[in-house]
């Protein structure tokens, strides 16, 4: 695309015109591959929003870390010596160099490469080799690891690269009551597998719009899974068509319909502990509802019931995240999630019919994946970027009058009203 | 621990032979995609598992894997991939990628137990997609148990440690 094109593009989405377009139910094209758009994205909600780093089932106990990505920012996730969570920016104070170079582990100290400059995992520099030498004392007696803006929701870790961003609970909201059902199920909390780490060729929106709000798409990209019958399904399962509540709920929209998956879940009473009493009502009673969706900008969620073996299913729940790297290019996190006071064999379980159906080789989710990067690759066409692409299903219809819980909601079996949202969230971020 | 080096192999040619020639066919039913042929070279209690390795310390290198697998297979799910393959919605494979399985450095350690063999190889896997000049590589060790079954040779277990911890593709559509 020519230099002039991509300034349209973000001159429009500081504007205004495309938050009008995209309420008018149209995105350009380009919008999936322009290096402009992506550079808007990327200083706009990367460095505004809070992201995820991971889960603190990952950091059990002191001294274990792992290392994360918001974009290009390398940032270490730790557990000090006190057992406190801790971010820091995984750079050296003295002169840049990444002080952690493994993926994950254990250890009370970061040690640079470069020159030797020792970091305590509370972030402070404790050692300096040929200290008395080199430097006055007073120049390098207050020095820590930098560290952005953290803070963790039932178990999920956070960072916000904006000193003046509002706190993760005002981020967050309403959509708490929605979040919990996929990683607040149990009063002993939650614990994750993985991640599995991947590389694709696709813009990282496409993810987001696709869990929280495209059914759509299950029909023809997922028909397989239904010749195959990989998910449990219930007599009373109303098909691929039934209605399903739209919903839209601050940082946040999902979508949720009549399903099994709690209804069946081996750990009904244990979640019931957990959850608020109204939470509860949405999950239990003669329509018990479950579902999928996505928290703004880049996590997904789902849970359901797989076939795991024969005869047998299990309920299985992920936490899928997306690293955008350029427009083209996105790093794919997955773990699976489970109560932590599940009996072993049902985590087993779980974990094995999520790798079944969803994770790189899921049979699921291995469908999803060549059409987010061929909608990215027509993006780039000189004259295909230029078009518009559709997201203008159910334009103008009325909200529910029944959904008596957090946010809003549409009713209608497929619909793309979640995506208009999930734009107008994102134009807060352009146009601000 | 089953995935550990072979400290003795064995010194017999013809067992060896027959074992080479199983992988050889194998792979090449993958490759030929007769993945209907291809299953029957499997035991009932197959397990085939690749699990997610982690660069986790300094001083580690084997045994850097999580408590997760981009592949956890049994007999039941790998039929599964295989009829979700044989239908005409499995998008991820349509068009069909073309693969190459070029397997090396076989190993065929003692007996594990009566009628079983510990098996070691090098594995690399070329996968080429479309009109796509680029491919896609993934390298990584076997650790297999082969067993006797009323004459010929089955693949009873496969672990595959992937040398990547950040996997080069969008997913794992082939049979590795």
């Amino acid at each position: 695309m020519a230099a002039s094109e991509q300034d349209k593009l973000r001159q429009q989405a500081s504007s205004g015109a495309l938050r009008e377009k995209a309420n008018e139910g149209t995105l350009p094209h380009n919008i999936f591959s322009s290096e402009a758009f992506f550079e808007l994205e990327k200083e706009k909600i990367f460095q505004k929003a809070w992201i995820l780093l991971g889960h603190e089932s990952e950091i059990p106990d002191p001294g274990d870390y792992i290392v994360r990505y918001i974009c290009d920012d390398n940032l270490i996730v730790t557990r000090d010596e006190s057992g406190e969570i801790r971010v820091f920016f995984n750079e050296c104070k003295h002169q840049g160099m990444k002080v952690c170079r493994t993926e994950m582990g254990n250890t009370s100290h970061f040690r640079c490469p470069y020159h030797g400059w020792t970091f305590a995992n509370s972030g402070d520099l404790t050692g300096v080799p040929f200290k008395h030498e080199t430097y006055d004392d007073e120049s390098i007696s207050d020095i820590s690891l930098d560290e952005p803006r953290y803070d963790t929701y039932n178990g999920l870790i956070f960072a916000n690269l904006d000193e003046d961003a509002e706190s993760l609970e005002e981020y967050l909201g309403d959509f708490t009551f929605y979040l919990d059902f996929f990683v607040g199920r149990s009063p002993e909390g939650m614990e994750v597998n993985g991640p599995q780490r991947r590389i694709i060729d696709a813009n990282w929106k496409l993810g987001s719009m696709n869990t929280m709000s495209d059914h759509y798409h299950s029909v023809t990209t997922h028909r397989s899974v239904s010749d195959i019958d990989l998910m449990e399904h219930d007599e009373e399962d109303a098909g691929i068509a039934a209605p399903r509540y739209h919903v839209q709920c601050d940082a946040g929209g999902l979508m949720m319909r009549e399903n099994n998956f709690f209804k069946n879940h081996e750990m009904r009473d244990s979640i019931k502990q957990a959850f608020s009493e109204k939470q509860w009502d949405l999950v239990s009673g003669d329509k018990p509802m479950g579902g999928n969706g996505s928290m703004l900008p880049n996590v997904n969620m789902l849970a359901a019931r797989v076939q795991v073996n024969e005869g047998e299913s299990a309920p299985i729940t992920y936490i899928r995240t997306y690293r955008p790297i350029g427009p083209d290019k996105t790093e794919v996190y997955t773990w699976h999630i489970v109560e932590k006071d599940a009996p072993e064999e049902l985590k087993e379980k779980s974990r094995q019919g999520y790798e079944m159906a969803f994770g790189i080789s899921g049979m699921i989710e291995q469908d999803d994946l060549g059409n987010w990067s061929s909608v990215t690759e027509t993006g780039k066409g000189g004259a295909t970027g230029n078009h518009d692409v559709r997201i203008d299903m159910h334009l103008n219809q009325e909200e529910a009058s029944d959904w008596d819980n957090p946010g809003k909601a549409y009713k209608a079996p497929f619909s793309e009203v979640n995506m208009r949202y999930f734009y107008n969230w994102l134009f807060d971020y352009l146009e601000a | 621990m089953q995935t550990e080096p072979i400290s003795k192999p064995v010194d017999d040619v013809e067992l060896f032979h027959r074992v080479r020639s199983f992988l050889t066919r194998e792979a090449e039913l993958i490759d030929a995609r007769k993945f209907d042929d291809w299953k029957e070279l499997m035991t009932e209690d197959l397990e085939y598992k690749i699990p997610v390795r982690a660069t986790r310390g300094e001083n580690t290198h084997e045994d850097d894997f999580l408590d997760m697998h981009h592949v956890e297979d049994t007999k039941y799910r790998l039929e599964k991939r295989i009829n979700r393959l044989n239908t005409e919605y499995s998008w991820s494979e349509q068009p069909p990628s073309r693969t190459r399985h070029l397997i090396s450095n076989v190993q065929v350690g003692n007996r594990e137990a009566e009628d079983e063999y510990a098996v070691k190889s090098n594995l690399l896997l070329y996968v080429s997609e479309g009109d796509d000049p680029d491919h896609k590589l993934l390298s990584g060790r076997r650790h297999d148990v082969i067993r006797e079954v009323n004459g010929s040779l089955k693949l009873a277990r496969r672990i595959i440690h992937l040398d990547n911890t950040t996997l080069p593709l969008d997913r794992i559509s082939v049979f590795i």
